[in-house]
C-alpha cells in the first residue's frame, strides 16, 4: 500500500487538537490583535495610535528590553548550571541516573508560588543570605537582594533549569560516543574533543531548552511580581496593570501582540542559528 | 476484528449508560443551585472571616446556604460585565473604585430597603446615597512602623521623609486600593485633593531616597515588614495586627493629618434570580451579631453599624461607626477617571 493514501486519515487524528487549538488559541489570539488596533479605550476608533504610544516612549521600551533581557540572563544562568548536571547524568550509573532524575525534577514537583515564596524569605533582609553574610561578617548591613533584577534571575533559573537540564540529558544521552572516542585517538585533548565535538552535537538540545527557559522567564508572571517588587516592571505585569486596574484594553491588546512577537523574533532567530550549526555539523 | 468491535460496543453501551445516569441526575442539581446564594469575597482573610462568621448566621437567617467565590473586585467587575444577562453572582462585594464602575456599567440593582431593615443603624457616611450598594465594613490605615528599629512613635506622613529612614520606607503599588487612597491623603494633607495630586507626587519624589521597597500589593508590604526589608510604611491595621499575632514587632500609629478609611460594599447583582436572598446576606453582613465578631482578633473590620462598638485594636482608633466621620476618605468619582494616568506616573517616578 502506499503510505501516501493514508496521509487524509492520519491527519484527522490531529482533528480533535486542531480544532481546540484553532477554538482557545488561534481565535483569542486574533481578537487581541484586533483589539489592539484600535486608538481609544471604548475602542470606537480603529487605528495604530496604541503602537505609536508604546514605540515612542523609552518608559515602554526600557519595560520590553528589560524582559527580553530578563529571559536571556535567565537561559544563560541555566546553561552554565545545566549544562554540568546534564554531564554528571550521562556519565552516571543506572542506579544513580534515577536519584538524579528525581533530584532534577524537584522543583518542578512543587507549586511556583510556594518557591517564589522560599526565595522571597531566602534573599530578604533578615533572610539565609544575609544572615550567613552578617554572620561572616562580610556585611555590616543587610545587603538589598530582594527586589533586585539578580533575584528574580536567580530564582527563575530555579524554577526553569529542569527545562533546561532535561533536553540536554536526551540529547547528550543519544550521543554516539564513538565521536569523542575518535577525537581521543586522533590526538585531541579532552577540552578540545568537549569543545569541536561534543558541544556542537549538544545544539539541538540547547536550542530546545533555551527555548522553553526564555519563554518561560519573559512570562513568569508571579515570580517577577513577587521577587521583583513594585519597582522592577516587566511586560506581563505591565499588560495585567493596564487591562484590570487602568481598564485599558486596546493597550493591554497592544503590550500582549508586542510581547508575543518579540519572542517569536527571539524563537525564530534560535531556529534559524540552531539549523546553521546543524548543517555545520553535518556538512 | 471481531474481538475489538465487541469490545468497542461494550464500552459504548458503558458511556451511553454514564450519559443517561448523568442526565437523571443533572436536573435535580440545577435546581439546587438555583436554591442557594453565589456571593464574592476579596480573597486572604476577608474569604477567611466571612466562610467563619457570615455563612453560618446568613444560613440561620435565611434557611439557605450561599456559595462564597473569593475573587478581586476588578476580576468581579470584569466576570459581571462578561455576562450581564445570566451574572455568575447573585451578590458582590466590591471597593469603592469598582462599585463605582459598575455603577457607570450598569451592572446593581437598588438596594430594597423594606428588605434590610439593618441599613437604619448605619451613620448617614455610610449610606449610599444612590441606594445602590451596602457599606458592609471599613478598613483603618494608618502609619505602620517596626516598634524595635523606630524608637520614637511616627506623629505624621512627614517623618517619613526624614533622613533617619533611608532605605527603610515601604511603598505599595497605586495598582492597589491602599496605594491610591494613601496618595489622596498625602495630597490633602499637603492641600492637594482628588484632582491636584502634583503635592503627593512631590512627597514621593522626595521620599525616594528613604524607600526601601515598592510592594506590589498590601500582602507582598506585610511580608516586607516580616523580612525586616521595611521599617516604615502605610499599612490597613487588619494586616498589622496579624503580622502582631505572628511576633512581628509592629504597631499602628495614627498620623496627625488623622486615620484614613476604605469602605467596602456589597451590591445585588442585576439580573440576578435571588435578590430577596441576595438582600438578606447584605441584611446578615449589616447585622450587630456578623459585624461584631469581624471586629475581633485576627480580622479587626471597622464594623459600619453604629450598635457595634469598637473592640480589641479597634478600641484604641474610634468607639464606633459615628467616630469614623471625620477619618480621611477618597472620592472615587473623581479618582476613578485619572486612575490610570495616576498609576503610570507613580510608575514612572519609582521606576528603578
Amino acid at each position: 500500500m502506499n503510505p501516501n493514501h493514508r496521509m487524509p486519515r492520519d491527519w484527522l487524528l490531529v482533528l480533535p487538537l486542531g480544532l481546540f487549538f484553532i477554538a482557545f488559541v488561534g481565535v483569542p489570539l486574533l481578537l487581541v490583535a484586533l483589539i489592539s488596533l484600535h486608538n481609544d479605550t471604548a475602542m470606537a476608533h480603529v487605528g495604530i495610535r496604541q503602537y505609536m504610544v508604546f514605540f515612542g516612549d523609552s518608559y515602554n521600551r526600557g519595560i520590553l528590553w528589560q524582559t527580553l533581557w530578563l529571559g536571556m540572563a535567565t537561559t544563560l544562568v541555566t546553561i552554565v548550571l545545566g549544562y554540568p548536571v546534564a554531564h554528571l547524568y550521562v556519565v552516571s550509573p543506572p542506579r544513580w541516573r534515577r536519584v538524579l532524575i528525581v533530584l532534577i525534577l524537584l522543583p518542578l514537583l512543587t507549586s511556583s508560588v510556594v518557591r517564589t515564596f522560599a526565595w522571597v524569605v531566602i534573599l530578604g533582609n533578615e533572610g539565609l543570605v544575609n544572615a550567613l553574610l552578617m554572620t561572616l561578617g562580610h556585611a555590616g548591613q543587610p545587603v538589598k537582594l530582594l527586589y533586585t533584577p539578580l533575584a528574580v534571575i536567580l530564582s527563575l533559573a530555579q524554577i526553569e533549569l529542569p527545562l533546561m537540564v532535561l533536553p540536554l540529558v536526551t540529547t547528550l544521552t543519544s550521543l554516539d560516543t564513538r565521536l569523542p572516542e575518535a577525537s581521543h585517538a586522533l590526538g585531541a585533548s579532552s577540552w578540545r574533543t568537549w569543545w569541536k565535538i561534543t558541544v556542537p552535537l549538544a545544539i539541538p538540545g540547547l536550542l530546545s531548552g533555551t527555548l522553553l527557559v526564555f519563554t518561560g522567564a519573559v512570562s513568569a508572571f508571579v515570580v517577577q511580581t513577587l521577587v521583583g517588587g513594585g519597582q522592577l516592571m516587566y511586560m506581563p505585569f505591565y499588560i495585567y496593570e493596564q487591562a484590570i486596574q487602568t481598564q485599558n484594553y486596546p493597550f493591554a491588546a497592544t503590550l500582549a501582540v508586542i510581547l508575543l512577537v518579540s519572542v517569536l523574533l527571539v524563537v525564530t532567530l534560535l531556529n534559524y542559528f540552531g539549523r546553521k550549526t546543524r548543517g555545520f555539523v553535518h556538512g | 476484528m471481531s474481538l475489538i468491535d465487541h469490545q468497542r460496543r461494550k464500552l459504548l453501551q458503558l458511556m451511553g449508560a454514564a450519559g443517561a445516569v448523568g442526565l437523571s441526575l443533572g436536573s435535580p442539581l440545577a435546581m439546587a443551585a438555583s436554591e442557594s446564594l453565589a456571593a464574592t469575597t476579596f480573597p486572604g482573610a476577608w474569604e477567611e472571616s466571612q466562610r467563619k462568621i457570615l455563612l453560618p448566621a446568613f444560613r440561620k437567617a435565611a434557611g439557605v446556604s450561599a456559595v462564597l467565590t473569593a475573587s478581586q473586585a476588578v476580576d468581579t467587575l470584569t466576570k459581571l460585565v462578561a455576562a450581564r444577562n445570566n451574572p455568575p453572582f447573585d451578590v458582590v462585594m466590591m471597593d469603592e473604585g469598582p462599585y463605582l464602575q459598575g455603577i457607570a456599567q450598569g451592572v446593581f440593582e437598588p438596594i430594597p430597603a423594606a428588605r434590610v431593615p439593618n441599613l437604619a443603624n448605619l451613620p448617614a457616611h455610610f449610606v449610599d446615597p444612590k441606594g445602590l450598594g451596602a457599606y458592609v465594613s471599613a478598613q483603618v490605615y494608618g502609619i505602620a512602623y517596626n516598634t524595635e528599629r523606630v524608637k520614637t512613635t511616627p506623629k505624621s506622613w512627614n517623618d517619613l521623609l526624614k533622613p533617619e529612614f533611608k532605605g527603610r520606607v515601604g511603598l505599595v503599588s497605586l495598582d492597589s486600593t491602599l496605594g491610591t487612597v494613601w496618595m489622596v491623603a498625602l495630597a490633602k494633607m499637603l492641600g492637594g485633593d482628588e484632582d491636584h495630586m502634583d503635592p503627593a507626587f512631590d512627597y514621593i519624589k522626595r521620599l525616594m531616597p528613604n524607600v526601601g521597597a515598592v510592594a506590589a500589593n498590601p500582602g507582598a508590604l506585610g511580608t516586607l515588614f516580616q523580612q525586616g526589608q521595611v521599617d516604615i510604611a502605610c499599612h490597613y491595621i487588619n494586616n498589622v495586627e496579624s503580622l502582631k499575632a505572628k511576633g512581628v514587632p509592629v504597631a499602628l500609629a495614627r498620623p496627625d493629618s488623622n486615620w484614613g478609611i476604605v469602605r467596602s460594599t456589597m451590591n445585588i447583582v442585576k439580573n440576578t434570580q435571588a435578590a430577596d436572598l441576595a438582600a438578606a446576606y447584605i441584611n446578615t453582613a449589616l447585622s450587630v451579631e456578623v459585624q461584631q465578631q469581624m471586629t475581633s482578633a485576627p480580622y479587626y473590620v471597622a464594623p459600619t453599624n453604629t450598635k457595634v462598638p469598637f473592640g480589641a485594636a479597634l478600641a484604641a482608633i474610634a468607639h464606633n461607626a459615628n467616630d469614623m466621620t471625620s477619618f480621611v476618605q477618597v472620592d472615587w468619582a473623581r479618582i476613578n477617571p485619572r486612575r490610570a494616568e495616576y498609576i503610570d506616573r507613580f510608575n514612572r517616578l519609582v521606576k528603578v
